[in-house]
């Protein structure tokens, strides 16, 4: 699985290495090196500025969801599906125990979207005191988004995405909004029992 | 406040106890996580480890903390920085630091192990120099790559961003969770002590009087300290209101009244509702609140004036709208005269800070303790996972005595070969080698048999043991409830002015507390229909020449492995031609076919959503929302409700409620690929039918059983997984399972009779709490999940799908729906693929790979094979050249869906024979049933 995706810049201790290296490339790699040096290092965000998040792959787009939310990340199993619930939910998979449905936000977000992809992580989540799985297709790391650079949801967004990402960074993170989905009528199947409040 | 003024020596001996244990499992799990760590893992199970021994190493802070053991708390925090800083950095996460984390483990351990006596200065000091060291190992390893600081307290800065021992949202959100529910359990007792003193007619001595009401004065003493201590200040300005003047009472027991306990039973409402809703810090008092601390400041004055509150009638004079048999059998005694004055009227009000009396003793606990529900939830999920690693083990030693069986007819095969050669000089001697080792491996095998069976048996035998001491902590004595009806009842009568006599009975009997939970809901409908609708006014009673006191039961009773519990009114019932009358108002059905229900069937109407057969809406009841409520909750949990009725004489009401939530035995059957368990309580019969016996009637489908017709349904086709064979292709017999709920009944084709088996029913998650036909899932031995059916559902859809107009056509089809073969190993394309192709009516068999996917096909007739192209094993490409050039599968179409979409790597799959090339990114559901139908 390809790590920090999102992350191009290399830092300090990947400094390019002299050993092995012709004459000719000296130049160009004292160069790289010193432009490395003098970057300063990166300042660690204090807890009460940054937004530590666990962020993921999705139909080519990199998501979030609040690291303290996550529970773990698993890679799947067995799905069994279940008869009788909506599309977007893959089944239940069998963790610790425990039966956790498992989400495709692929198709909860974009039902008329064609297409499929081989997504075999989940990472489990909580919202609302309610346990669930989110499928999906790699695992980016886990981030500190500084809180000044979270903005709010662009209008362009697609699908019923919009109603469900808190913020995006600048760099085209969308911190989705856990609590807002388990509330949403149609994304659980806790209502279906006609009359229930 | 330090935590040891705030407890007894006991108390905190108590308190150290539980967290001696719960640290112990804490830093056993991290151990095993952190230590698992220094192995080769991905990236992702990294994540998992780490997120899980930050978890871990938080429970340990807030537990810590709690109990006062700080250098265990800052030790922890301290580790959950270090372990935070991994996650941030993964090339941090060297063997060195794990090395240094399991050490700092291993010496928390050993304080968790031997804590210091208190004011051990020396010990104090010398665990301080411990840590300094411990951390200065860890922080070299982690500088200077991390500006976490990890240093002790006392030597260099505290923890990074947050003074020490401040409680977090987390941890204090935790804490108003548990606040919230002991509030709400010491609430319930408050109100049980106003209720057992408002019903005294006499017997209570003065003793038995005063330790009551010294019991509600320390509970609610408590209910105030813990509610200041977390910032509700509005609770336990209330409480201490209460508290006062429960204060006074203890001093005038005498002044007690009814009027006095409904002001008090207000003042309890207000307070449960506060502590439902009010936030730590929240300051901001409702009405509500001020009007109840008003009332109770009144009522204090007034007692401590010596007066008693209100010109109301003492207790235990009743009024007559509630006469409370109690939970005895006993006939209602008539009660006495007020309680009297038992002690002298003090004016003087008591300190609000006043402690509990210190003269009477505590309640015995009966060695009973508190339990966190999480707790004990979390206990029962350890033990239902070991349960099923039992049941692998099971399912290994068939494995095992699989091999053992080939083994012994090897040695068999063997020996007799070797008498046959006798004469064969070296090759005897080679068999006889060959023999032996054989033996000996039969007799390895055998012992290993022996071993597997004899622990699995004695881990079974714990495990079930086990499991019932569990189950039993979780059962609830359904009197618990009983609480909710006096109250209710109480409120309603007077509201309503309906006088009623309420007899309760069987409270001794035990449920899961969950399931008690969750009909105190449905129950309070089942009473307001009962008062509202169901008894007259006094007036009309006398004229009907009934009781002016209208009469209504709760009654318990054990049945098997369930407990009904009956409600039943002697009011005017139900008046069957009122609900046909409404189904035709609402133009629900038509006046014949209203004239062809029978009773039963016209009541399963008033459980639908919103039908109510009044057409006054009154603010008690007739807005046609309770009886689908109470038959939701009771259904949800694989109870039943019965309703019966007759006009003029009253109603009863009857939930069935299974014992426990967790175990029920069922009849295991399989149907295309699917097992699911059908509850045993409602199969009648299996029965094999020839292909004559199933009938096509108007639209639907029906069976003969003992000259009675019986509507049929093929299980699969009402899940939508399996196709149903068409009636009149049934060549061979057909396998029908007779389900009975309540009063119907229905017949259910199935592929194949498993077994009769106890299954553990786990629910299907938080996200899906409800799904129709489906009361649960079970993890069977082989590691397969079943489907546990909820037979009341199934019966209802059943009957639903036999009279749809589009199920005729499906009875005449002439073909069987075709077999698709998936093959893809990603399992989530695989089964995303196969719920889509399911859903078209196709049956579906899957594959991970071409090897296994050859397989299948030599065992199976397939129709149409969609692989995956790249694949370990054998890829998609090697598949589809293999099945061209199969003398029996060559012509068996193939479909190509893969990532792979550039014009070289189509014309490679359709170089190999494929029929067809999909690209993943476009698929749609439509294109794909195209392309299949095309090709069949």
């Amino acid at each position: 699985m390809e790590q920090n995706r999102n992350n191009s810049t290399p830092n300090r201790g990947e400094l390019p290495l002299l050993r092995r290296s012709t004459s000719d490339d000296y130049q160009a790699i004292f160069e790289q090196r010193a432009k490395l040096l003098a970057t300063p290092p990166k300042k660690k965000e204090q807890p009460d500025q940054s937004l530590a998040v666990l962020s993921f792959i999705l139909m080519d787009a990199n998501y979030a969801v609040p690291l303290e939310r996550a529970e773990a990340i698993t890679r799947i199993g067995n799905i069994y599906s279940i008869p009788g619930t909506p599309g977007h939910i893959l089944g239940i998979i069998h963790r610790r125990g425990q039966s956790i449905a498992l989400v495709s936000l692929r198709h909860y977000f974009f039902p008329e979207q064609k297409g499929i992809a081989d997504a075999d992580f989940a990472i489990v989540v909580t919202a609302r005191r309610r346990l669930f799985a989110i499928q999906v297709e790699d695992i980016l790391g886990v981030n500190h988004v500084p809180k000044a650079q979270l903005i709010d949801t662009p209008d362009n967004m697609v699908g019923n995405l919009a109603s469900f990402v808190s913020a995006v960074t600048n760099d085209g993170l969308a911190l989705l909004n856990l609590d807002k989905l388990v509330e949403a009528d149609n994304f659980g199947t806790t209502r279906i029992g006609r009359g229930v409040r | 406040m330090s935590i040891s003024d705030q407890f007894s020596r006991e108390q905190l001996a108590e308190l150290h106890r539980v967290f001696e244990a719960e640290a112990t499992e804490h830093v056993q799990a991290l151990i095993v996580m952190l230590s698992r760590r220094q192995g080769e893992v991905s990236a992702a199970e990294n994540i998992e480890q780490l997120s899980g021994a930050k978890h871990h190493l938080h429970i340990l802070v807030g537990s810590a903390q709690s109990v006062g053991f700080r250098k265990i708390a800052s030790m922890s925090h301290r580790l959950e920085i270090a372990v935070g800083a991994l996650l941030d950095d993964a090339t941090l996460a060297t063997p060195e630091v794990f090395d240094g984390l399991l050490e700092s483990l291993a010496m928390i351990q050993q304080w968790i192990d031997h804590p210091l006596p208190e004011g051990d200065k020396e010990g104090d000091q010398a665990r301080s120099d411990q840590a300094n060291a411990q951390l200065e190992k860890l922080n070299r390893l982690l500088r200077p790559a991390s500006d976490k600081v990890l240093l002790d307290e006392e030597n260099g800065p505290a923890m990074a961003g947050m003074k020490d021992f401040e409680i977090t949202q987390e941890q204090l959100a935790q804490l108003c969770e548990v606040f919230r529910a002991e509030a709400t359990e010491q609430l319930k007792g408050l109100a049980e002590v106003l209720f057992a003193l408002d019903e005294d007619d006499g017997s209570i001595g003065p003793d038995d009087l005063l330790a009551l009401l010294t019991n509600a004065l320390r509970s609610a003493h408590s209910l105030k300290g813990s509610a200041g201590s977390l910032g509700f200040k509005r609770i336990a300005v209330i409480v201490h209101r209460f508290e006062d003047v429960l204060g006074l009472l203890e001093q005038n027991p005498g002044a007690m009244s009814e009027r006095l306990v409904d002001k008090m039973l207000e003042s309890l409402d207000v307070i449960t509702q506060s502590v439902r809703e009010s936030l730590p810090g929240d300051e901001q008092f409702t009405d509500e609140e001020q009007q109840a601390i008003a009332t109770l400041e009144r009522i204090a004055a007034k007692l401590a004036e010596g007066g008693v509150p209100s010109e109301s009638v003492p207790a235990g004079t009743s009024t007559g709208s509630v006469t409370d048999r109690g939970e005895s059998q006993e006939p209602a005694k008539k009660k006495a005269a007020p309680v009297g004055a038992r002690s002298s009227v003090e004016s003087a009000l008591l300190e609000s800070s006043k402690p509990p009396k210190s003269g009477v003793e505590r309640p015995s606990r009966d060695g009973l303790i508190r339990i966190a529900e999480s707790h004990l939830d979390s206990v029962i999920v350890q033990i239902s996972e070991l349960f099923e690693t039992s049941i692998q083990f099971e399912s290994f030693g068939q494995d095992l005595d699989g091999v053992l069986e080939i083994a012994q007819d090897s040695l068999q095969g063997l020996g007799a070969a070797s008498r046959l050669l006798n004469s064969g000089g070296e090759v005897r001697e080679d068999l006889s080698s060959l023999t032996e080792r054989v033996r000996s491996l039969y007799f390895l095998l055998r012992a290993a048999a022996k071993k597997n069976d004899r622990n699995t048996h004695q881990l079974s035998r714990m495990l079930h043991s086990a499991q019932d001491e569990l189950r039993k902590i979780r059962m609830a004595p359904i009197s618990s409830v009983f609480v909710t009806i006096k109250r209710y009842i109480r409120e309603i009568s007077k509201e309503t002015g309906k006088q009623v006599d309420l007899y309760l009975e069987g409270g001794e009997y035990t449920v899961d507390r969950k399931i008690l939970e969750a009909i105190e809901e449905p129950l309070i409908h089942i009473l307001r229909n009962a008062v509202d609708h169901g008894i007259e006014p006094r007036q009309f009673r006398i004229e009907m020449g009934k009781p002016e006191l209208g009469y209504l039961s709760v009654i318990a009773r054990h049945t098997g492995d369930a407990v009904e519990l009956t409600i039943a009114d002697d009011g005017k019932g139900i008046d069957p031609e009122a609900i046909r009358k409404a189904l035709l108002r609402r133009g629900m059905l038509t006046v014949e076919q209203t004239a062809e229900l029978s009773l039963d069937q016209l009541f399963d109407y008033l459980f639908e959503f919103g039908f109510s057969t009044q057409r006054n809406v009154s603010n008690i009841s007739g807005r046609g929302m309770g009886l689908d409520v109470v038959k939701f909750a009771v259904e949800r949990f694989g109870g039943e409700v019965r309703l019966d009725s007759r006009p003029g004489d009253g109603t009863a009401l009857t939930m069935r409620l299974p014992l426990t939530m967790s175990m029920v035995r069922c009849l295991l059957v399989r149907v295309g690929d699917r097992a699911l368990g059908i509850p045993a309580s409602n199969v009648e019969k299996v029965l094999v039918l020839k292909p004559g016996d199933i009938r096509v009637i108007g639209d639907g489908e029906v069976i003969e059983h003992q000259g009675m017709p019986i509507a049929y349904c093929f299980l699969g086709e009402l899940f939508g997984f399996a196709a149903s064979p068409a009636v009149s292709q049934l060549k061979d017999t057909q396998l029908v399972v007779l389900v009975r709920f309540g009063e119907r009944q229905f017949a259910f084709g199935i592929g194949e009779v498993m077994e009769y088996v106890q299954l553990i029913l786990k629910p299907l998650g938080d996200l899906l709490e409800r799904v129709p036909n489906v009361a649960g899932v079970s993890l069977l031995g082989s590691g397969e999940l079943a489907l546990v059916v909820n037979p009341a559902d199934l019966v209802r859809t059943a009957g639903e799908l036999s009279r749809s107009p589009h199920r005729g056509s499906r009875s005449s089809q002439a073909e069987a729906a075709p077999t698709i073969l998936v093959v893809d190993d990603s399992i989530a394309t695989r089964t995303f693929e196969k719920t889509l192709l399911e859903s078209a009516g196709f049956n579906v068999v899957t594959a991970a790979d071409g090897y296994k996917a050859l397989d299948l096909l030599v065992d199976q007739v397939c129709d149409l094979v969609i692989s995956d192209i790249q694949m370990p094993n054998m890829d998609g490409i090697s598949l589809t050249r293999t099945i061209r050039a199969h003398p029996s599968l060559g012509k068996t179409p193939v479909v190509l869906l893969t990532s792979a979409g550039s014009d070289e790597d189509k014309a490679r799959g359709l170089s190999v024979g494929a029929d067809a090339y999909i690209v993943k990114k476009d698929l749609t559901q439509r294109e794909l049933v195209q392309t299949i139908n095309q090709l069949l």
